[in-house]
C-alpha cells in the first residue's frame, strides 16, 4: 500500500497540497471564529457575578410580569400582507441592483425589459392600494 | 451578453396584448367598486379574441421553425396550433363563467384578469424552446389557477382546493425544475434542441445524472397532465373549484401541460426515446385502468368529470407513445376535441349548479330530457364524445390515437384503451340514463341557462359534431402542428 502511495499519489501531492492551500484563508477564518467565541464566553464567565436565582429565568426581568402567552392572541391579517409586499419589493432591488452595474451594457433592451418588470410591479402596488390593503384602520 | 433585436418583441405581440388585457382589467377591477360581470366578461372575450386574430396574423409560420428572443420562444405550428385552441378554450371558459361570477358576489375583474393571465402562461408554455422559459411560463399559469381554484373565498371546499392545488402544484414544479437543473448539469444546454445534441454523449458523462434528471422532468410533467400516479390532487382540486375554472382546468390548462410535454419529450430527450417510451406506456395504462374504474362508482358529476378527464390524459399518451408523425397529430386533434367536449360537460354541470355546490348529483339529471329537451340531447353528444361514439369529435381523435399505438407496435396498450373506454360507457351513461329514463322529483334542480351559456353549449355541441363529421380539415389543421421527429 505504501508502495501504491509512492508511485500514484506521491507525483500528484503537490499538486494536491497547492490546491489544498489555496483554502487556507478559510480554515484560519474558522479557527479565529471558534477563539473568539471561546475567548468571550470565558471572559464573560470570570466577570459576571454570580445569578440571584428565579428572577433570572423570568422572560422580562426589568419589565412588566408577562399576563398571557403569545399565541393566545390573534394578529392582524395586514401584518401578513405586508410582509409579502416587502418580499415583493425586496426581490425587486434584487434585480435592480445588477441591472444598475450593468447598465451601460444592457443599454436600450435593459432598459425596457426593466421598465416591463417595474410597470408590472407597479400595476401590482395600485392594484394592492386601491383594494385597501395598505390601510390600516 | 446575446445580441437582440427588439423587433422580436412584435412577434411576440399575441402574448403581450393578452398580458396588457390582464392587467388592465386587474386595474380596472380594483377602483372602487370594481367592474360589472358582464362587462369584464365582455373585455375578456375582446382581448382574447384580438390576440387569437394577432396569432392568425402575426405569427404566420414558415416552413422553418423560428427561434426568436436569444431563442427562449419558438414560433412554429405546433405553438400556433395549441395557441389557438387554449384562446379557443379560454373564451369558451369566459362564456361560462358570466353567471357564476355574477352569483358569487365576488370581483369579477380580479376572475377575469387571471385567465387571462393563466392564459399568456399558456402562450409562452407552449412556444417555449428553453427549459428556463417554459418553466416560468408554467409557473404564470400555474400561480394564476391556485388563486383562480379558491376564487370562492368564502366557500370551504374552494379554499380546500387551491390549498391542495398549491401545495401539491407547487411540489411537482420543484421536481420538474429540479429535474430541469439536473439535466443542465449533465449536458449544459437548456436549449431543447441544443439539450438533445449534448445528451448522447453527456449519457456516458454524466451517467446518473441524465436518468435521475429527465426522470424527475418526466414526473413533474405527468403530475401537471394528471397522469396516474401523480393524479391524487385532481379529483379533489375539480370538484372544490368553481365549476367554469374546473372545466378550465380540465380543458385548456391540461392541454398547454400536454404541449409542453409532448415539446420536451420530442425536442428535447429524442435521444431517451426507447427509454422514456416504457415509462409512458406503463402511466398510460394504469392512468386509462385507474381513471375509468375510479369513475365507476362515483355518483358527483364534478368527480366523475375529474376522474374522466384523468382516463383522457392516458389516452392522449398512447399518441406521445406511438412517436409518430400520426401519433403526433393525433395527439393535437385529440386535444382539439377534448377542449370543446369537456367545456360543453361542465358547461352543463353550470347550467344545473346552484351556489353552496348543489345540483352536481348525477340522480339531478333526472328527467332533464322532459324539461329540457335540448340540453339533455346536448348532454348526450357530449357523453357519446367522451365515451367515443361516432359520430362525434371523441370518436375520431380516439380511433386515431389507437390506430397510431398500434401503428407504432403498442398494440397491447391500445387494446386496454379500447377495453376501459368500454368500461367509461357504464358510468357516462349513467346520467343518460337519469336524463332519460327517470322522471324528476321536486327536489331536481331546474336548468338555468343564460344567453352566454347557451352560446358556450351550443359552440361545443357544434364543434364536437363538426369534427366527429367532417374531421378533414382539422385533421390538416392538426399535421401542421407537427414536430420534427428523431
Amino acid at each position: 500500500m505504501i508502495l501504491a502511495f509512492r508511485s500514484y499519489a506521491l507525483p500528484i501531492l503537490p499538486a494536491i497540497c497547492s490546491r489544498v492551500l489555496g483554502y487556507l484563508p478559510i480554515l484560519v477564518f474558522c479557527v479565529v471564529a471558534v477563539l473568539f467565541l471561546a475567548g468571550t464566553l470565558l471572559a464573560a464567565r470570570l466577570l459576571r457575578h454570580a445569578g440571584s436565582g428565579a428572577t433570572d429565568r423570568e422572560p422580562y426581568e426589568c419589565g412588566n410580569e408577562p399576563e398571557s402567552f403569545a399565541h393566545d392572541h390573534r394578529f392582524s391579517i395586514r401584518y401578513y400582507l405586508l410582509a409579502v409586499l416587502f418580499v415583493i419589493f425586496d426581490v425587486e432591488t434584487v434585480f435592480l441592483f445588477p441591472w444598475a452595474v450593468m447598465f451601460d451594457q444592457l443599454a436600450l433592451f435593459g432598459f425596457i425589459e426593466m421598465m416591463v418588470f417595474l410597470t408590472i410591479l407597479v400595476v401590482g402596488y395600485v392594484y394592492v392600494w386601491n383594494r385597501g390593503a395598505l390601510s390600516w384602520a | 451578453m446575446p445580441a437582440f433585436d427588439l423587433r422580436e418583441f412584435l412577434l411576440l405581440a399575441p402574448e403581450i396584448l393578452l398580458a396588457i388585457g390582464g392587467l388592465a382589467l386587474l386595474l380596472a377591477g380594483s377602483v372602487g367598486r370594481g367592474v360589472p360581470g358582464r362587462v369584464a366578461a365582455s373585455l375578456s372575450l375582446f382581448f382574447l379574441v384580438a390576440t387569437a386574430l394577432l396569432v392568425l396574423t402575426v405569427e404566420e409560420v414558415g416552413p422553418e421553425p423560428r427561434l426568436i428572443l436569444g431563442s427562449s420562444f419558438v414560433l412554429d405550428g405546433f405553438a400556433r396550433f395549441f395557441k389557438l385552441v387554449i384562446l379557443a378554450g379560454t373564451a369558451l371558459t369566459v362564456l361560462i363563467s358570466v353567471r357564476f361570477v355574477d352569483d358569487g358576489a365576488y370581483r369579477a375583474g380580479e376572475y377575469h384578469a387571471l385567465l387571462l393571465l393563466a392564459t399568456t402562461g399558456m402562450m409562452f408554455m407552449v412556444g417555449g424552446f428553453n427549459l428556463v422559459s417554459i418553466w416560468i411560463a408554467l409557473e404564470l399559469m400555474a400561480l394564476s389557477s391556485y388563486i383562480l381554484a379558491g376564487y370562492f373565498k368564502r366557500e370551504t371546499r374552494s379554499n380546500e382546493a387551491a390549498l391542495k392545488y398549491f401545495v401539491l402544484g407547487a411540489l411537482s414544479s420543484a421536481i420538474l425544475l429540479y429535474g430541469a437543473s439536473l439535466l443542465y448539469g449533465a449536458t449544459g444546454e437548456l436549449r431543447l434542441d441544443l439539450l438533445a445534441a449534448a445528451l448522447p454523449e453527456a449519457m456516458v458523462t454524466g451517467r446518473l445524472l441524465v436518468p435521475t434528471g429527465w426522470l424527475m422532468l418526466s414526473v413533474g410533467l405527468l403530475f401537471k397532465v394528471a397522469a396516474v400516479p401523480f393524479h391524487v390532487w385532481t379529483p379533489d382540486v375539480y370538484v372544490g373549484a368553481p365549476t367554469p375554472v374546473t372545466a378550465y382546468l380540465a380543458a385548456a390548462s391540461k392541454t398547454a401541460s400536454f404541449a409542453i410535454l409532448v415539446r420536451i419529450f420530442v425536442q428535447g430527450l429524442p435521444t431517451l426515446l426507447p427509454d422514456w417510451q416504457i415509462v409512458i406506456a406503463a402511466v398510460a395504462s394504469v392512468t386509462m385502468i385507474w381513471g375509468n374504474l375510479a369513475a365507476l362508482t362515483q355518483t358527483n358529476v364534478k368527480r366523475m368529470l375529474a376522474y374522466s378527464s384523468i382516463a383522457h390524459a392516458g389516452y392522449v399518451l398512447l399518441g406521445l407513445l406511438a412517436a409518430s408523425v400520426i401519433g403526433l397529430w393525433s395527439v393535437a386533434f385529440y386535444l382539439l376535441a377534448y377542449t370543446f367536449i369537456t367545456l360543453g360537460a361542465f358547461a352543463m354541470v353550470v347550467v344545473l349548479e346552484r351556489r353552496e355546490y348543489a345540483g352536481e348529483e348525477v340522480s339531478d339529471y333526472a328527467g332533464l330530457a322532459r324539461r329540457a329537451p335540448w340540453l339533455a340531447a346536448a348532454m348526450l353528444v357530449f357523453l357519446l364524445a367522451l365515451t367515443g361514439i361516432p359520430p362525434t369529435g371523441g370518436f375520431v381523435g380516439k380511433v386515431y390515437l389507437f390506430a397510431a399505438a398500434v401503428e407504432a407496435g403498442w398494440t397491447w396498450v391500445a387494446v386496454i384503451g379500447v377495453l376501459t373506454s368500454a368500461i367509461s360507457l357504464y358510468y357516462y351513461f349513467s346520467i343518460a340514463v337519469q336524463m332519460y329514463l327517470k322522471e324528476s322529483t321536486r327536489d331536481t334542480p331546474e336548468p338555468l341557462g343564460s344567453p352566454a351559456l347557451t352560446a358556450a353549449i351550443a359552440t361545443c355541441v357544434v364543434a364536437t359534431l363538426v369534427l366527429g363529421l367532417f374531421p378533414g380539415p382539422f385533421i390538416e389543421f392538426a399535421q401542421a402542428a407537427g414536430l420534427p421527429l428523431p
